[in-house]
């Protein structure tokens, strides 16, 4: 396994890409965290005249979903597309091993790219007095949300031998996975007028996502696509043809509204992950990045394992 | 040590293998044969445990390849069809690399890169990027990579494909050597010289089954039905053709067409090349006898691609019979070849030569070899 990690940290730190992605997240971090003011507050830090790293965080989820995909997607697709996957299947190392290996070598870049804006930091103690409690909690955060964007990149990657196309899968699945959470206030409206369909929703869009990501890069690619199409079509014959009975619709909304906020709360990666940047590191945040982290993981070792019978 | 029970093969409903067995001991090199998609490198993955076998299995040192993968791949050196390099690294990292993902460490660890690093001429090469190197440095650091711990089974996929005759040579040493050296390979190849070469046994695969099985010559005597001498004497007699055929092992005796004050004949004769050898001498006897002047006596002794070529073809009668037609001595384009005139025969001869250098680089496929069969196929009696 360390034999693994080790080539992997090389073929990160070896060649240029290494540092053009550390880089250039480096650069859009600052920019946007100094240009942007996403908590709302008062125009950009400048004008703010505040110090503090409140934007940065804030940031960091969409960054972290468009950058970390192409940390990720050469984990595999690089070893599929030679023959060296052949070599690593047939080495007597589980594939569990290689995996977390590759994982572990990830992660340590993960670190490097986090390591890489302490500028912003060190500039805060320069001129200020921070608070260092939600500045190391935001990077804690940071750190395990990115752990299952990478967990979910390597997964794709293991999935394709191409790895523009593990990247955009990857990058869709990221911007999914912090969206979905966004997706809240939507339903929540719609759970008010049409409870049903709120509730349909809540199965039919991992669905329909599901069977896209299949129809993207998994083996049965026509399967894939129709149970997208089936999701949707379920999707829009619940939201047509359910006629909710007016005396009941205030009842069914109210059952309908906490159901959605309650399930879309818990997978909401936005609000662990603020929980966590707050300094407030609870056993239920970590599992649920552990978890992702262990999904995504396990997903990986079996869809690899998997090939062997095909 | 590296034996395959059986093995069949399903890629969805494309059959790759059926029932595909054979054995190596150690100190043994097994050829492994077949045209292009026969399925030899599908059994290689198997044999690795790379995939799994549909039904069927393989046992390398005493380890079930399904039952205990670990063990048997601790056991085996592989080199893919294409070599598993990572082009970043140089050949000294890489090889450490191998090393130490086979559980290598410390000065043992150096001590074997330094080993298989002489062992394939790499020394030139050893700070170079894998990325700088030519096809032949890249094929050798794919065998040093399989060599790295020391193993005591091999297999290797087309381990000389795309290299040059010398660096050829090298490789078949570097086998030969291993053999020597006690240890179980298995190698593939469509060039059928380089098995005869280097392998002391056999096997052929086609559309998935295996069709042979045994020694180069056992595989050619089983097979040498139907071989033939050219024969031209200066003058003519009647007594001369009976007399002939009368000899051991001949089948048949046939004019055909000769320049003005000779003869020539064609002598079909049954039971291998050592039969051939046998009627040219009783051949010569009774032209001598008769008292005709011996002009030309050649045997046409089989050629390895000839038994190959007729062990494809019976193994696709047992497997398909219907595709019989497609045989290549039965090819109508290959009647028109042979039967032009001696002069534009001669001349394909030397093109066929040309073509053939290096002579390692022969592929096995119906067309091109079947061009350079004996010519028994347009002039059957």
């Amino acid at each position: 396994m360390l034999a693994i990690y080790r080539r992997e940290l090389q073929a990160f730190f070896g060649t240029l890409v290494g540092f053009g992605i550390t880089g250039a997240f480096v650069v859009v971090m600052m920019l946007l965290s100094l240009m942007l003011d996403p908590l709302g507050g008062g125009g950009d830090w400048f004008k703010r005249g505040e110090l503090s790293m409140r934007t940065f965080f804030g940031v960091f989820p969409w960054v972290a979903a468009v950058v970390l995909p192409a940390v990720a997607m050469r984990l595999w697709a690089e070893d599929r597309r030679q023959a060296t996957f052949e070599m690593l299947m047939t080495l007597p190392i589980p594939t569990w091993k290689v995996a977390l290996g590759k994982y572990g070598a990830a992660l340590t870049f993960l670190l490097f790219m986090l390591a890489a804006t302490c500028v912003y930091p060190i500039m805060l103690a320069q001129w200020g007095k921070p608070d260092w409690g939600p500045v190391v909690g935001g990077y804690v955060a940071c750190f395990v949300l990115g752990a299952g964007f990478i967990a979910v990149g390597m997964f794709v990657s293991g999935l394709t031998d191409n790895q523009a196309l593990a990247f955009f899968v990857a990058l869709l699945m990221c911007l999914g996975i912090v969206g979905v959470g966004e997706l809240r206030g939507l339903l929540g409206d719609l759970a008010r007028t049409n409870p049903d369909a709120a509730l349909t929703h809540l199965v039919t869009i991992p669905v329909f996502m599901l069977g896209l990501l299949a129809a993207a890069v998994g083996r049965d690619r026509i399967l894939g696509a129709a149970v997208s199409v089936l999701a949707v079509v379920v999707n829009g014959g619940v939201y047509l043809m359910a006629q909710p009975d007016p005396k009941q619709l205030a009842e069914k909304a109210k059952v309908s509204g906490e159901t959605v906020i309650a399930a879309l709360g818990q997978i909401s990666v936005l609000e662990h992950f603020k929980e966590i940047g707050r300094g407030v590191l609870t056993t239920n945040s970590l599992i649920f990045f552990a978890s992702y982290v262990v999904l995504f993981v396990t997903l990986n070792v079996m869809s690899l394992e998997s090939r062997r019978y095909s | 040590m590296i034996e395959a029970k059986g093995i069949t093969k399903f890629y969805g409903t494309f059959q790759a293998l059926n029932d595909v067995s054979f054995r190596v001991e150690r100190g043994e090199v097994l050829g492994f044969l077949g045209p292009n998609g026969a399925g030899k490198s599908t059994t290689m993955k198997v044999l690795t445990t790379y995939i799994s076998a549909s039904e069927g299995t393989a046992v390398v040192d005493g380890f079930d390849v399904h039952a205990q993968p670990q063990e048997v791949r601790k056991r085996l050196g592989y080199l893919p069809e294409t070599p598993p390099l990572y082009g970043e690294m140089t050949v000294e990292e890489y090889l450490k690399f191998a090393g130490r993902a086979r559980g290598l460490g410390g000065a043992e660890l150096k001590k074997r890169v330094d080993k298989v690093v002489s062992d394939t001429a790499l020394t030139p090469k050893f700070k170079n990027l894998v990325n700088e190197l030519s096809k032949g440095y890249r094929q050798r650091v794919g065998i040093a990579q399989a060599l790295i711990h020391d193993p005591p089974a091999l297999i290797l996929d087309e381990p000389t494909s795309g290299l040059d005759p010398n660096q050829i040579i090298g490789i078949r040493k570097l086998i030969t050597d291993l053999r020597d050296a006690g240890k179980a390979l298995i190698f593939s190849t469509h060039i059928l010289q380089e098995a005869a070469s280097v392998a002391g046994r056999l096997v052929i695969v086609n559309n998935g089954r295996k069709v042979a099985d045994g020694r180069p010559d056992e595989l050619a005597a089983r097979v040498s039905d139907n071989l033939s001498i050219k024969l031209m004497v200066r003058g003519r007699s009647d007594m001369l053709v009976p007399s002939l055929s009368d000899l051991d092992h001949v089948t048949s005796v046939s004019a055909v067409a000769a320049p003005e004050g000779y003869s020539r004949y064609e002598v079909s004769v049954r039971g291998g090349n050592k039969a051939v050898h046998d009627a040219c001498e009783n051949i010569a006897q009774a032209v001598i006898a008769s008292g005709l002047k011996l002009a030309e006596l050649s045997p046409q002794t089989m050629t390895l691609e000839d038994v190959f070529l007729r062990l494809l073809n019976d193994g696709k009668k047992t497997a398909a019979p219907e595709v019989r037609a497609a045989a290549p001595e039965e090819d109508p384009s290959l009647k028109a070849t042979s039967a032009g005139t001696r002069m534009v025969h001669h001349h394909d001869e030397h093109h066929d030569h040309f073509d053939d250098k290096p002579p390692t680089e022969t592929a096995i496929s119906a067309g091109p070899i079947s061009e350079a069969l004996p010519e028994d196929d347009g002039e059957k009696p």
